[in-house]
């Protein structure tokens, strides 16, 4: 390895300027790629393709003309009045031409089954907009008392109205959304209405997503910039790290946009993780390269000394930190998998271009004065040297009172629970939520649970397994009055006999059903489509939730399904799916994964350590910095009620990629002191002196660089930065602490043997 | 120089064209559009007895397949008496102008539906009553005569209809392939009130029944909704004389 690195320097010190040249079109060759970059919040494309849920979901969509639904809130006042029944019903006309809904259900839409004389009405409930006040008001009595309406497309109070707007399957979202913003707008109904539902969430996220890249980008690079001229003070300093990020940036976007991965949530802080950490190895080489230079050595030979020594040590990071995030690959969620993927061919990506491109810079440029001189040590020397003497002194005393740090936060470990609230994803205070809270208060909930039947659905046995299991649904708190044929069929049965109330109940024989079916698609029902597939072969049970909990939502999804198993018991095959089972979906594969990851990314390192160092004890001597940081951040979100989400989910195996670099930093250059011919308490202190340093800027730059994340519009990954930035506080000062502490109890024992 | 010879060229061409337009339309009957479209009324029989097989195709590819035995009158008198599927059998249907009645054998009851009136589809069908009715189409439509063309193997008149009373009308514009020789329509294109195509109608395996030429078999598909249906006409009398009183409630509850 040591050879290939040094024929590596030849020949970037041969043609500097033609490697320079070649970098420099492959970057635009990448960067058009860059155009091809598409954005996907939607939370079923987090699921794999063969995911059973994502299936099942995919089925209802097709088979039911659209699984999604894009809500208006209309908050007006008084919704029985003409002026509002007008508006609301001019809205419901207008959102049926937009391309790509395929239904509008409104309180002026909403279907009526009515008996009249020797007869029966499928109506529209409120046919015609009456003016008089006394004809509103019966109107208001009627759909206030009726709970197929009250609650489901009419606050019970009167004031709110719902409209759902079902989108095709397969639509495109995102036009769907501003084109209703923009019927919205035409209509002046911009004030009272307020969107939701899941089309709409989607939506939102993607627009989250580039506005947070567009903001924490720039950011990033300006911290960037900041620690560079911190530990450099000169332009070059600054300008050769960011140069290695841009291309780095660059290049993996650019390539995600060739390949049509698209950024999600997560994989939307790449570049800020790919910009504080592309960063290191640059800042690992020009530190030493100074340091070369300041001992006297001329530029090629400092080059070549650096590139030796740092050079071994960053392509070793730079496979760690692969590695970690390279675990992430084993994940279920396409979410999480892309990300670390791809992360992990970033980082793979700067170390190349370091090796290259930033090499071939500084073979051209001429040693700025300064560094010959080497008076940039000016900062942390002594008291690095301090820490050193008490580290060597009081090994013992380090060491214990790491562990009682642990210890307590190990403790806080019990109490992390998972979450896959989707909504908190949003800033609170913001349109979105606030429209999600007043669906929530009024309606029962935005997110919608899907029930599909497969069978003869005119089996009476089917019908009334369908009926028992809404009224269980009926009785869990989360969940609203579900709808279904069965709602239907009963409301028809009840018209044609003359409304009796004794009649609101399912047809006894197949052909019963059958011909009420017949009568319901000849009187030109609409809402049968929603419902029930033509060969009446699927049925949907649909039912709105009312809480975000994952928990709660958790306890709901197993009685849905206890019910489900009770009442079909192999009759049917029944599948409950929606956007609420996905999200749950997702949260028990991510508690899975990053089990996996974790071990994954645990043993590619140590083992790693363990063929580098050619000893099983140094290799898991490198391990203990990084495993004390996993449980402590483990034990913060215990402690601090900090939930697993699809954000702090992946931070352990970014940390294990990550800090780990500093273990591995320290303990290169205490084997080439010891090899040197330097004592253990020697070699520890220049380590933690020189190397610390660099360790020091290091974790200040991905630390601040993940930082930023603070300013993220989305919460989770707010939260994810600053865990992040701990988290390297706490796996560089283990590094300088614990790793030093270890080291020299086990190799002054051995000496002395 | 050579802009003369291009301009020379196109005149030429222009020539030609109008000569051999000119020779078409000499060479047919000089029969109007309004002509032809009478000829073809003159084929349909004013009333009908039809055993039917329907099948309603969903645009998912979901099938209703249902027999059907009918009695048409014009294009405000239909029964309709379901032979299958068995959870169908003996459920009638009667249309009387603007209102519609069922009976339903399960609870042998006869209930009058009202529903929505769009287009009125037949019988839950791609079809309306206009393009499965026996009714005159030359009162309601203006034909123009656009052209001949070979369809089906078969020359056919192309022509142009526009409903003279606009707002009754369900069609904003048809267009139709009459067979030249027999005077039966082989297919026609309907356009919605947008102008846009709506559905598009394919008549097939025509026969000569009692000197009428009739297609057996008539697909409707409705190129917006992504639907079809298939009418495939298992038997017919042509012209049978039915009484009005086969269109009462109480010939309907009679099974």
């Amino acid at each position: 390895m040591k050879l290939m690195l040094e024929n590596l320097t030849l020949w970037v010190g041969k043609y500097p300027k033609s490697i320079i040249v070649a970098i420099v079109l492959l970057t635009i060759f990448f960067y058009s790629g860059l155009n091809k970059l598409e954005v996907s919040g939607d939370v079923k494309s987090m699921l794999s393709k063969d995911d059973p849920a994502r299936i099942a979901y995919d089925q209802v969509d097709e088979t039911f003309g659209g699984a999604k639904y894009a809500m208006i809130v209309m908050d007006m006042g008084e919704v029985f009045s003409a002026g509002s029944l007008r508006e609301i019903d001019q809205l419901t006309l207008e959102l049926e031409k937009v391309k790509g809904v395929n239904s509008v259900l409104s309180i002026t839409k909403v279907e009526e089954i009515r008996g009249v004389e020797g007869g029966i009405e499928v109506v529209e409930l409120i046919a015609d907009i009456p003016d008089s006040e006394a004809e509103l008001l019966k109107i208001k009595k009627r759909v206030l008392s009726d709970d197929d309406y009250a609650g489901q497309i009419v606050s019970e109070n009167g004031k709110i109205a719902l409209i759902m707007v079902q989108l095709l399957p397969q639509a495109d979202e995102e036009k769907i959304i501003t084109n209703i913003k923009a019927v919205l707008h035409k209509l002046d109904l911009d004030e009272k209405a307020y969107l939701t539902g899941d089309a709409v969430l989607d939506t939102e996220v993607d627009n989250i997503i580039s506005r947070d890249m567009s903001k924490l980008l720039p950011l990033a690079m300006l911290v960037m910039i900041g620690i560079l001229y911190f530990s450099f003070r000169n332009l070059r300093g600054v300008v050769l790290p960011l140069l290695i990020v841009v291309v780095t940036v660059i290049w993996t976007l650019g390539l995600m946009g060739y390949l049509g991965i698209p950024l999600t949530p997560i994989s939307n802080i790449l570049p800020v993780i790919l910009i504080s950490m592309g960063i290191a190895d640059g800042i690992h080489i020009l530190a030493r390269y100074r340091e070369e230079l300041s001992l006297g050595r001329d530029k090629r030979k400092a080059l070549f000394r650096t590139i030796v020594f740092v050079g071994m040590a960053c392509f070793i990071t730079s496979l760690t930190t692969m590695g970690g995030f390279g675990s992430l690959g084993v994940s279920s969620l396409t979410l999480i998998k892309s990300f670390g993927l791809f992360t992990a061919v970033g980082v793979g990506i700067a170390f190349i271009i370091t090796v290259t491109f930033f090499l071939a810079f500084l073979f051209l440029l001429r040693p700025h004065k300064r560094e010959v001189v080497g008076d940039n040590k000016i900062f942390l020397q002594g008291t690095l040297g301090k820490w050193a003497d008490f580290i060597v002194d009081r090994a013992k005393i380090v060491l214990i009172i790491a562990g009682v740090l642990i210890l307590a936060a190990g403790l806080g470990i019990p109490f992390i629970s998972a979450e896959s609230d989707f909504i908190k994803f949003f800033p609170p205070g913001g349109p979105v939520r606030s429209a999600y809270n007043v669906v929530e208060d009024n309606f029962g909930g935005a997110d919608i649970i899907q029930i599909a039947v497969k069978g003869n659905i005119l089996d009476p046995e089917i019908l009334r397994a369908m009926e028992h299991l809404q009224n269980d649904i009926k009785e869990i708190e989360i969940l609203s009055q579900p709808a279904s044929i069965v709602n239907l069929l009963r409301n028809t049965n009840q018209a044609l006999h003359e409304g009796k109330p004794e009649y609101k109940v399912l047809p006894e024989t197949e052909e019963e059903t059958a011909q009420y079916l017949l009568l319901l698609s000849l009187g030109g029902s609409e809402q049968l489509d929603n419902m029930l597939s033509f060969d009446y072969k699927h049925a949907l049970i649909q039912s709105r939730v009312s809480t975000y909990k994952s928990s709660e939502r958790a306890e709901m999804i197993n009685k849905v399904e206890g019910a489900i198993n009770k009442y079909f018991d192999g009759k049917a095959e029944v599948v409950l799916t929606g956007t609420p089972i996905l999200a749950c979906r997702m949260v028990n594969l991510m508690v899975k994964g990053q089990l996996q990851s974790l071990a994954l990314a645990i043993l590619f390192i140590f083992i790693l350590m363990v063929i580098i160092s050619r000893s099983l004890i140094y290799g898991a001597l490198c391990i203990i910095p990084i495993t004390l940081t996993v449980i402590l951040n483990f034990g913060i979100m215990g402690w601090f009620k900090i939930p697993l989400d699809v954000a702090s989910a992946v931070i352990a195996s970014i940390v294990i990629g990550i800090g780990v670099d500093y273990a591995i930093h320290f303990f290169n250059r205490y084997k080439e002191e010891l090899a040197g011919g330097k004592s253990v308490e020697q070699a520890l202190k220049i380590t933690i002196s020189n190397t610390g340093q660099a360790i020091f800027y290091n974790a200040a730059a991905v630390g601040l660089g993940f930082f930023v994340l603070v300013f993220a519009a989305m919460p989770p990954l707010g939260r994810m930065g600053w865990m992040i930035a701990l988290t390297m506080l706490f796996s560089s000062m283990a590094s300088m602490t614990v790793l030093p502490a270890l080291l020299l109890l086990r190799d002054r024992h051995k000496i002395k043997t | 120089m050579s802009g003369k010879i291009k301009n020379m060229g196109v005149m030429g061409f222009g020539l030609v064209m109008g000569l051999l337009i000119f020779t078409a339309s000499a060479g047919a009957k000089e029969l109007t559009g309004n002509e032809i479209l009478e000829k073809e009324e003159a084929n349909r029989p004013d009333s009908e007895i039809m055993i039917n097989e329907m099948s309603i195709v969903h645009k998912s590819g979901a099938k209703r397949i249902r027999k059907i035995k009918i009695w048409m009158k014009g294009d405000d008198y239909t029964l309709v008496r379901f032979l299958s599927p068995a959870n169908l059998k003996g459920t009638g249907f009667l249309s009387v102008k603007d209102d519609d009645w069922l009976y339903l054998p399960a609870l042998r009851k006869v209930r009058r539906i009202a529903g929505k009136e769009k287009g009125k589809s037949f019988m839950g069908s791609d079809f309306s009553y206009e393009d499965v009715g026996t009714d005159s189409l030359a009162d309601k439509y203006d034909a123009e005569l656009l052209g001949i063309e070979k369809y089906a193997e078969r020359d056919c008149y192309i022509l142009k209809l526009v409903p003279k009373d606009t707002k009754a009308a369900i069609y904003s514009k048809q267009k139709r392939w009459v067979d030249k020789a027999r005077f039966n329509q082989m297919k026609t294109e309907y356009y919605d009130e947008h102008g846009d195509l709506l559905k598009v109608m394919y008549l097939s395996e025509v026969e000569e029944i009692e000197g009428f030429w009739l297609s057996k078999r008539m697909e409707m598909q409705n190129v917006q909704k992504g639907s079809k249906t298939i009418i495939v006409e298992k038997e017919v009398k042509v012209n049978p004389k039915i009484s009005d009183k086969m269109f009462t409630t109480r010939q309907l509850e009679r099974q």
